[in-house]
């Protein structure tokens, strides 16, 4: 027989092959063109009908079982469908590619190591160009987020934007979809050029193709429009994410002495092909160190370092996404391990007509197949809801998941979510189908057909079952822990002392002083004197400030500030978060004020300069000495001077980001140095939140009418917004060891049930022998413990290496803290017992009568 | 599964009543019922040799033919089918039905009865 033949006839289902086979080899001779081909789609044709045939057969069947079906189903469309919807969001969020062009080549830039002690600082302007000598960079770039208001067409509207080196457009592969995107000659000396987004064209320009060369004012600037980017353009966010931007403003090309100073520049470059990220950092080390050899007052103590721009721009978002992934998948398997358990029972009930249908010639392997469909209907039923179940909780998630994870907007059920339920339900029927096959594929048929009817138990049968359950309870185990562990950390995370009062604060977000106040410091003073005053006028607020940053809020300002006559060596010179601040902000913060005094009204332009430190910067770079009368150097921001500044004052400390421990700061008088960004904050304890937000955004809109008043934010929607992330890693984690947990301890109950159906027999017998109930229900119990232990010690060591996979996500709690081993251990054992008490009951219930009738 | 009526089984595909004219007169073994339905039908229909066994599956299933041994063939793989009575009922139903058909035809003037005769 020749082999296309022999291949072909393999593809028609075996019976057909050994019946006609040799037949249809006998007339190969005669055979013509296509023949073979028509061997093979008869038994593709032939396949398909015994398919179809087994559906049927199988969908018959089940319509008689509708408990067992609803419960089966309900839990594949649990373990399914939380698959589905947790593989859509890594798939969006981790496993796609950046929306950018050939998104492996962009990096992102760093002063300072990432993962290292301290946070890496911002770059200067003067750096991305510097590093234009760097041979693997084939371009660098810059960006910082700014905004304001932006009047066109006679209409006022808030607007966020990005300043951009120019080659960002060349390094992310951004085109224009009208006009062009911005050139490095934007950035020149008087020109005033913008790019704006698709979707601010179509909102305040009616999508005019005429908006090209048209001029508008941002911020009372005059810029001119040269171009609209496509819809839905990603950016690049400076604070490490992916967003989008209103428009896009021209950073210059070249940078000045001053430049060098005020480090707030995100960097990013791309790679030339080929080069790797350690020859890269290696020569960035080269170009730190001729930096500071060039400028030694400035550039000491630079380290520059490179990640890939996927890592920075996910950051713990993957890792995150990895485990609960891990835990879905964990829930498939418990999942699978009960629908295994509970076909099992369905079909050793069956077991009499296997045998029949064995005799009456039907191969093993037939019977096999008609099982295995059965699972797999069911799991596809299973996989349409849990599709739907997924839907839908992506939908109520949607909220959660924008504000915790970059991209998450992009994330939908898609054409990879639905072949990742296909496989799920692949991967479940041969799961949950194949141990009862093992169970099943008893070859003594003979004893089945004698032994269904008197429902004897096979104890190998019943091995394998609590071996399911074994692995069932050793994964909700681990998982439980694990979520245990991650809502500990969560609730240690919130709780995080930030050094400033927890409740009655409100912040406003950033603005930016209008173009008229720009100009001159005076100016400004004056235009911040009469905004704290309406904020201060507002009825119930104890006391108001204003401030170039506070914790958790938009923006992070740090600066090196040297004692006053003190040398440093290369990377100790002391560096601090800088901060501008009229005289009430630690009042309303409640920061206690350690030693000397706060500002008051007599530190104004005029007189000396002075600072307050706060006790980390004390500490680490003051120690031993009174800090009261140091002078330190500030160096100012937004034009403001740069002075030596005698401390006056220590307080306590803040922190700026809720995960780290709080820095080294230093304040200088908004009087002395007022910048032209600037947020208020109002301490007002006895007024609703809202209600203080409207009247403060009233007082922003009296102070700066042309100017767009700022978003509000209580110290609990900050620690939020900062812990979203987490709080939706813990929500999802306790639900789904919840979910776990459920299904573990319906899975004991189920098997205990079906084993104590199986015994009935015994226990009559014993109970006539005068086995007294409690005897019985001890018997069935120890058993169950002696089940669960095992599943307590096999999850303890899962949870263990699952736990120390997590440890860098949990924070300061330990990842085998005792008390949450502990307390989950007990809750496992104790719901376990419980689960298993009413079958046992059911078994000190059995009539000896009855039991024994059927003798 | 024998049902009273052959009229149910009806129509009949063309592969289908080839195959049982072609075991009609004679019992054939497989291959040979291929060449005949297509030097019966003048190479209109060809059944390749999936589709024709897994008719004749079907039809020996059904009770239209039964395979016979027969000692003298000279290839011992080659099995031999003939018509069973209720086949042969079933192919003269068809046989009727196209004849009905032929004879409207010919009513409505789409055929002369002279092709016919």
């Amino acid at each position: 027989m020749s082999f296309w033949l022999r291949l072909a006839l393999l593809l028609a289902p075996a019976e057909f092959r050994r019946r006609y086979g040799e037949e249809i080899a006998a007339g190969e001779r005669e055979m013509r063109a296509g023949d073979v081909l028509d061997v093979a789609l008869t038994g593709l044709r032939l396949r398909w009908e015994d398919f179809a045939r087994d559906i049927t057969y199988a969908l018959r069947r089940l319509s008689k079982a509708p408990l067992f079906v609803s419960i089966v189903v309900l839990t594949f469309a649990l373990g399914i469908g939380a698959n589905v919807a947790v593989f859509s969001v890594l798939n969006a969020v981790v496993i796609k590619p950046l929306p950018f062009k050939d998104p492996n080549g962009i990096v992102v830039i760093f002063d300072g190591v990432r993962g290292g002690a301290e946070v890496p600082d911002n770059l200067s302007l003067a750096d991305p160009l510097d590093m234009r000598s760097v041979p693997t960079f084939a371009a660098t770039a810059a960006l910082a987020s700014d905004g304001g208001t932006m009047l066109a067409r006679n209409t006022p509207f808030a607007i966020g934007g990005l300043d951009v080196i120019p080659d960002y457009f060349n390094i992310l592969g951004i085109t224009a979809e009208l006009g062009r995107v911005l050139v490095p000659a934007d950035g020149d000396p008087g020109v005033h050029n913008i790019v704006i987004s698709d979707e601010v064209w179509h909102a305040h320009f009616n999508a005019d193709p005429s908006v090209i060369g048209e001029t508008v004012r941002l911020n009372g600037v005059p810029e001119r429009i040269v171009g609209v980017l496509r819809p839905g353009q990603p950016a690049l966010d400076p604070n490490g994410s992916l967003g989008s931007q209103d428009y896009y403003a021209a950073l210059p090309e070249h940078a000045t002495f001053a430049d060098r100073e005020e480090r707030y520049l995100a960097g990013f470059a791309r790679l030339v092909p080929g080069a790797s990220i350690a020859s890269t950092n290696a020569q960035l080390a080269l170009l730190s160190a001729r930096l500071q050899k060039l400028y030694p007052k400035i550039d000491h103590e630079r380290v520059f370092s490179i990640v890939p721009a996927r890592n920075e721009l996910l950051g713990s978002a993957a890792s995150v996404l990895w485990i609960i992934f891990a835990a879905v998948v964990g829930i498939l398997l418990i999942a699978c391990a009960n629908v295994g358990n509970l076909l099992g029972a369905r079909w050793s009930t069956r077991d009499r007509e296997l045998a029949v249908r064995s005799a009456l010639g039907a191969s093993s392997r037939r019977i096999g197949t008609q099982l295995l469909i059965e699972a797999g209907v069911l799991a596809t039923i299973g996989a349409a809801a849990g599709v739907a179940l997924a839907y839908g909780a992506l939908y109520a998630l949607a909220g959660l998941l924008v504000n915790a994870l970059p991209r998450a907007s992009t994330v939908r059920i898609d054409g990879a979510s639905l072949l990742y339920a296909i496989g799920a339900v692949i991967a479940a029927t041969l799961l949950a189908g194949v141990t009862p096959l093992l169970s099943l594929a008893n070859p003594d048929l003979q004893s089945v057909l004698k032994a269904a009817g008197r429902g004897g138990d096979a104890s190998a049968r019943h091995r394998l079952r609590s071996t399911l359950v074994v692995l069932e309870i050793a994964l909700a185990l681990a998982l439980v822990v694990v979520s245990g562990l991650t809502v500990r950390s969560f609730v240690n995370l919130i709780n995080t002392p930030l050094g400033i009062r927890p409740n009655g604060v409100i912040a406003s977000g950033l603005t930016m002083l209008p173009e008229k106040n720009l100009g001159t410091l005076a100016a400004r003073a004056a235009m911040q004197r009469d905004l704290l005053a309406r904020l201060q006028a507002l009825p119930g607020v104890r006391a108001a400030a204003l401030t170039a940053q506070y914790p958790l809020g938009p923006m992070t300002n740090r600066s090196n500030a040297p004692v006053f006559g003190r040398t440093y060596p290369i990377g100790s010179v002391p560096h601090a978060t800088a901060n501008n601040i009229t005289s009430d902000y630690f009042r309303v913060l409640g920061i206690p004020l350690l030693r000397g005094r706060v500002f008051d009204s007599t530190d104004t332009m005029g007189s000396a300069p002075v600072a307050i430190v706060n006790e980390a910067f004390a500490q680490r770079y003051l120690q031993g000495m009174n800090p009261i009368g140091v002078r330190i150097l500030s160096q100012g921001w937004n034009d403001t001077p740069t002075t030596w500044s005698t401390i006056v004052g220590v307080v306590g400390d803040e922190r700026d980001e809720i995960a780290q421990p709080p820095f080294p700061e230093f304040f200088v008088p908004m009087a002395q140095g007022p910048t032209a960004y600037t947020s208020a904050l109002v301490y007002a304890p006895d007024v609703d939140a809202a209600v203080i937000a409207r009247e403060m955004q009233g007082a922003f809109a009296g102070a700066l009418p042309t100017v767009q008043p700022p978003g509000m934010h209580t110290v609990a929607q900050l620690v939020a917004n900062h812990t979203a992330q987490e709080r939706f890693a813990t929500i999802l984690l306790a639900t789904l060891a919840c979910i776990a947990l459920v299904l573990a301890l319906s899975g004991i109950f189920g098997v205990v049930s079906f084993s104590v159906t199986q015994r009935s027999r015994e226990f009559g017998v014993r109970m006539a022998l005068g086995a007294t109930e409690p005897a019985v229900l001890a018997d069935v119990l120890r058993r169950t413990l002696v089940t669960t232990a095992m599943g307590v010690a096999i999850g303890l060591v899962i949870a263990a290496l699952a736990a120390r996979a997590i440890a860098s996500q949990l924070g300061s709690i330990s990842p085998f803290d005792p008390m949450t081993f502990g307390v989950v251990v007990l809750l496992i054992l104790c719901s376990a017992m419980l689960a298993s008490l009413h079958p046992a009951l059911r078994a000190t219930r059995v009539q000896p009568v009855d039991a024994l009738r059927y003798e | 599964m024998i049902a009273s009526d052959p009229r149910a089984f009806l129509p009949l595909s063309p592969s289908a009543f080839y195959i049982l004219l072609a075991v009609s007169a004679e019992e054939r073994h497989g291959y040979s019922i291929a060449k005949e339905v297509e030097e019966a039908t003048s190479g209109s229909v060809r059944l390749g040799p999936g589709t024709l066994y897994r008719l004749i599956k079907q039809m020996v299933t059904d009770g239209w033919l039964v395979e016979v041994d027969r000692l003298d063939s000279e290839d011992p793989r080659r099995r031999y089918y003939r018509l069973t009575p209720w086949g042969k009922r079933i192919a003269r139903a068809e046989a009727e039905r196209l004849a009905d058909a032929v004879r409207t035809a010919v009513d409505r003037k789409l055929l002369s009865a002279s092709a016919f005769a």
